[in-house]
């Protein structure tokens, strides 16, 4: 299972700084690279996170709507439906700040690698979706037809 | 003057999408002029009464639907001329057509007919509350999925399909988390100060285990074998049920999440949203939307921004809670500043309904610290000075037209179950505790009051519609037709032009109606399965006969909708 809560334990007399801890390692316990990090950094580093999550909530936050480029091709119209209905609940497109529970996929199509570490290539992509790698993500295979993940990940390359 | 901005807007809105307007504005039943009808009959060729029927123009976010009559026949008022799909909206357990491209002209009365059977694939085509008493399984097994995920989820379950280790990642995310709360991720855990997470709690594991295995049966790799001719469905609605208009609007933005709505003195129906820092306006004289954002909250880092219920004060401004962060938010609609008060502990704690008291300048909530404190108090704007009444396990919270507060409790501090309406009263503010006559657990869960100043309320797990009365000190309970496990109801609200009652049955997608009056209960199918409609919210364009009723979706795909509901009840 996911290892939640391993450095929950680290008590303080605020309640609240006690919240923004725990907050931050599940948040971040969902993605194994981060978490490989926390398992190295001491207490200072975790209070680094939580002043950045603190710092990047505070950012504007603009929706979707606001935001659209150019029209979308036929396909990643689709796949926009396909990721406003499965997706969205843990991950954000358009850098949208609303405590994302999984990493952005916003420039996904530019970055080298997944989180799994392999080269983000269209496949690389489609099988993470299929197969749901990390502790958090489940994996879609059964949820979402070969060409519903063709229209998500058209949706995703333009993102 | 006072609101010339915002009519002047509303004009200017008029007018410059005329093409948009309303035609059904101001109908009776039947509709004297129409644009489109058609026959809705079984295989057999026998008319089928009750199935929605809708028509939507192509590249326009409104929709109309309507229900078929006991002939079989349906029918619209007049639209506007263009291209439309006409489909079946509602058919549960059976098939549901669409046609594509449907000509409606100016000047004619166009035809559409539809021949239905029992739907194929009917796990589709059913709402939650028949979804989940049709599975397979114990008892056990269907109350484990019902407790565990259906009080909110009534139809994602039924789209999702995972092995037993995938749904078991969503198990522990759902059960481990506040998924929708100010610290979004936060874990869940007991309601004492110094409680164990949930996660760590004995048992934890070994339940998601279960959950998970269930639902690997029931929506795993293979999908189950549903039997058509077997599956209980919920009744289609008959007579009176049928004469009804919807019009749903679309939100103008994605993935809207509307839990909480009203609608104010002049008919304009404004949203909040559960999830975004959006305010939102519709004027359905004209259909034009409008949203506003709110800023983001200084001192406030763990904030996620969305809002629940809606009020409107004195001067006509909006105030709405800032749910998970402990805030109020108000709406100048003069200026289209927000405002916004938050409670002044800075500690993490909800702040959920809200509800005026417009003589003494007051805005009621309700607040809870994500432990054991449940407390209502007000905030007066005009002073900055705040009252807290402490020890209410409340879920709602209504505040009646001359400023009293009740507390509609669903449980005790440190106790079990504990029905019961706790008013408090705005003058002298001393508490009155009412208790439901149905106990423990009723679960008074939503209100609003009638145009006397009695206090409805949805029993949740009764099955029931409650109202005190205030002057004779008495609660009376009233129970819905699909009974205590399958109405449901959450939200009650209620059009003071008639004092008739509407709640809304949260797994059926069903609204029923009371008329007090007489005692009867009737029941209107909402156009849309799936949509997790809270709290229905009555209009002042209501007539005698006639009600005008707003609901707000947050359906966990497609987008949240405004949907009016006509209801010619006679």
């Amino acid at each position: 299972m996911p290892n939640f809560g391993r450095i929950f334990v680290t008590s303080t007399s605020s309640r609240q700084i006690q919240f923004a801890l725990k907050y931050v390692f599940w948040k971040y316990s969902v993605l194994e690279e981060v978490q490989e990090r926390m398992n190295k950094e001491k207490l200072l580093g975790t209070v680094g996170l939580v002043v950045f999550t603190m710092f990047s909530f505070n950012l504007p936050i603009k929706a979707q709507s606001q935001k659209e480029g150019a029209p979308l091709s036929e396909k990643a119209q689709k796949g926009k439906a396909i990721f406003n209905d499965r997706c969205f609940v843990c991950h954000d497109v358009d850098s949208v700040r609303v405590k994302p529970l999984g990493p952005t996929l916003n420039g996904l199509f530019k970055r080298d690698k997944l989180v799994v570490g392999k080269p983000v290539t269209e496949e690389n992509v489609k099988e993470v979706i299929k197969t749901g790698p990390t502790p958090g993500m489940p994996a879609f295979r059964y949820t979402l037809s070969d060409q519903e993940i063709d229209d998500l990940v058209a949706y995703l390359k333009v993102k | 003057m006072r609101y010339s901005k915002l009519i002047s807007w509303i004009l200017l809105s008029a007018g410059m999408i005329s093409g948009n307007r309303l035609l059904s504005a101001d109908l009776t039943f039947p509709f004297a002029e129409s644009s489109l009808s058609g026959l809705v009959r079984s295989e057999k060729g026998e008319p089928l009464e009750g199935i929605l029927v809708r028509a939507k123009r192509d590249g326009v976010n409104k929709a109309l639907t309507v229900a078929s009559d006991a002939q079989g026949k349906y029918r619209f008022p007049k639209l506007e001329a263009g291209r439309y799909v006409v489909e079946i909206a509602r058919a549960d357990g059976m098939e549901e057509p669409r046609k594509s491209g449907v000509e409606i002209k100016a000047s004619q009365e166009s035809r559409a007919d539809f021949q239905i059977g029992a739907a194929q694939d009917i796990e589709q085509h059913i709402a939650g509350v028949d979804w989940i008493r049709n599975l397979p399984g114990t008892a056990e097994q269907q109350e484990l999925i019902s407790d565990t995920c259906m009080h909110c989820h009534t139809g994602i379950l039924a789209r999702s399909r995972f092995d037993k280790d995938n749904w078991l990642k969503i198990v522990r995310l759902m059960r481990g988390v506040h998924v929708h709360s100010g610290e979004w991720g936060m874990p869940t855990h007991g309601r004492t100060a110094d409680a164990p997470l949930n996660r760590d709690m004995p048992g934890w594991e070994e339940k998601n285990q279960v959950i998970a295995e269930y639902l690997a049966q029931i929506r795993g790799p293979v999908p189950l074998k549903w039997d058509s001719a077997k599956t209980k469905v919920i009744p289609r609605p008959t007579g009176r049920s049928t004469r009804v208009l919807f019009t749903e609007y679309e939100i103008p933005y994605p993935n809207a999440e509307l839990h909480d709505i009203d609608v104010d003195r002049y008919g304009m129906v404004w949203w909040s949203d559960w999830r975004w820092p959006y305010l939102g306006m519709l004027n359905p004289e004209t259909g034009e939307m409008k949203y506003w954002e709110s800023p983001p909250l200084p001192g406030k880092p763990e904030v996620h921004p969305g809002s629940q219920e809606v009020g409107f004060d004195e001067d006509d401004n909006v105030w709405t809670t800032l749910t998970w962060t402990g805030g109020l938010l108000k709406f100048d609609r003069k200026t289209e500043k927000f405002f916004t008060w938050m409670f002044p502990d800075r500690g993490l704690r909800k702040l959920m309904q809200n509800g005026m008291d417009h003589k003494r300048g007051r805005v009621w909530f309700s607040t809870h610290d994500y432990y054991d404190d449940d407390d209502i108090g007000f905030y007066v704007p005009k002073t900055g000075q705040y009252t807290v009444y402490n020890d209410f396990g409340l879920y709602g919270l209504v505040v009646d037209s001359t400023g009293n507060a009740y507390a509609l409790e669903r449980t005790g501090r440190g106790s079990g179950p504990r029905s019961q309406i706790a008013r408090v009263d705005a003058e002298t503010g001393v508490r009155t505790n009412y208790k439901t006559p149905t106990q423990p657990a009723a679960f008074p869960r939503r209100g609003d009051y009638d145009s006397q100043d009695r206090i409805w309320f949805a029993e949740y797990n009764a099955g029931q519609i409650g109202v005190l009365d205030p002057k004779a000190g008495k609660i009376t309970e009233y129970k819905l037709p699909l009974g205590p496990s399958l109405a449901l109801p959450y939200g009650c609200g209620v059009d003071r032009v008639n004092d008739i009652v509407y709640v809304e049955q949260y797994r059926a997608d069903s609204l029923a109606a009371l008329d007090p009056k007489t005692g009867e209960i009737w029941e209107y199918l909402l156009p849309e399965r799936y949509l997790m409609a809270r709290s229905p919210r009555g209009s002042p364009s209501s007539k005698p006969g006639y009600s005008v009723i707003w609901v707000g979706t947050l359906p966990r795909w497609g987008n949240g909708k405004l949907i009016k509901i006509e209801a010619w009840y006679r």
